[in-house]
């Protein structure tokens, strides 16, 4: 009798735990997800102004050419009858984070004036034609030049005097 | 009146069905899952115009690689590993992933995407060897986040089918 009930209970017990085993269950895992994010960061230093020296006009009007299109250049008369001695390229340094194709945006003409005694101007044009051609291929470790060039148109009735001006040069990430 | 012999094999069944009642949930939840290594897609420099940075570890372990426009570049991170230790032989886990993870620092956020695709999707045991699941993503960088770094949590719901 003892045996039997134990027989007919273990049977029982078996077929519950076959029976509440379940066949499939899920679970939750959390997995912790981190990223370091820096922004790239453009600059440009303008570390060499644009010069175009000293010219001698004739008293006709003259162009003066620093062409630094092929990069750091000095100027030379290209039209009419003057000379020149001294000046140079303007020069930007360009510095990233980021290795990439930097565009750069050059102004189409930039007017120079007299800086004492007098008002007159002067227009220096050409100016991307004669400088480093965009898009730069900058780099981290650089050095990331950029030369910077134009034509000056001299007139015919000139003033002798210094002139000086500013040109905005934009760089930006391609 | 019961005699009190019978009396303790009831007693003996009462015990015995309590614990054989309780038994099954412990043998079905052998199968056991730990985290290895977290998801880390490394050092990002953005670039302003947004980005992705990828880890394709659908077919296994990975690391990030810059995809999807811009200049966008990294360096280190990984995929996420977990081991699955399962409990009996032809056990299988089949993955189910968020479609999106929000990544925070502060108050700026960036989104993972993509986890369902790029991450390991079934395990099968063959026997009752570890076996690892990788888990990857999609960093979306819009349009250049702020510099910063960022965590979240990534819940992968694992489902165990016994054989």
């Amino acid at each position: 009798m003892i045996r039997k009930n134990v027989t007919r209970w273990m049977l029982w017990a078996f077929l519950s735990v076959v029976a509440l085993c379940p066949s499939a269950y899920a679970v939750d895992i959390s997995v912790n997800v981190a990223a370091t994010i820096e922004a790239a960061s453009l600059a440009g230093t303008a570390d060499q102004a644009l010069d175009f020296g000293t010219v001698i006009s004739s008293g006709s009007s003259a162009a003066v050419t620093v062409d630094a299109s092929g990069g750091a250049a000095t100027p030379s008369v290209t039209t009419g009858t003057a000379s020149v001695s001294g000046g140079n390229s303007g020069r930007i340094s360009v510095t990233t984070t980021l290795a990439a194709n930097v565009t750069i945006a050059y102004p189409s003409s930039v007017t120079i004036t007299r800086t004492s005694g007098g008002s007159e101007t002067m227009t220096v044009n050409n100016i991307a034609a004669n400088s480093t051609a965009s898009p730069l291929a900058a780099t981290v470790a650089g050095p990331n030049q950029i030369h910077i060039g134009g034509v000056l148109a001299i007139g015919a009735a000139q003033a002798a005097a210094s002139y000086a001006g500013t040109m905005t040069v934009t760089i930006n990430y391609e | 009146m019961m005699p009190p012999r019978n009396r303790i094999i009831k007693g003996c069944q009462l015990v015995l069905t309590a614990f054989f009642f309780f038994l099954p949930p412990f043998f079905a939840q052998g199968a056991s899952f730990s985290v290895v290594r977290p998801l880390d897609f490394g050092h990002v420099i953005a670039s302003p115009y947004g980005g992705q940075v990828t880890i394709d570890a659908a077919s296994g372990s990975a690391i990030p690689v810059s995809t999807g426009g811009g200049w966008t570049q990294v360096t280190g991170g990984s995929s996420a590993q977990i081991r699955f230790t399962p409990d009996q032989p032809g056990q299988q886990a089949v993955m189910l992933y968020p479609s999106e993870v929000l990544l925070s620092s502060g108050a700026n956020q960036v989104r993972i995407t993509g986890a369902p695709v790029h991450s390991t999707q079934t395990l099968t045991a063959v026997d009752l060897t570890p076996q690892f699941l990788h888990v990857g993503g999609i960093l979306q960088l819009g349009g250049g986040p702020a510099s910063g770094g960022y965590s979240g949590t990534l819940t992968v719901t694992i489902t165990v089918h016994n054989p």
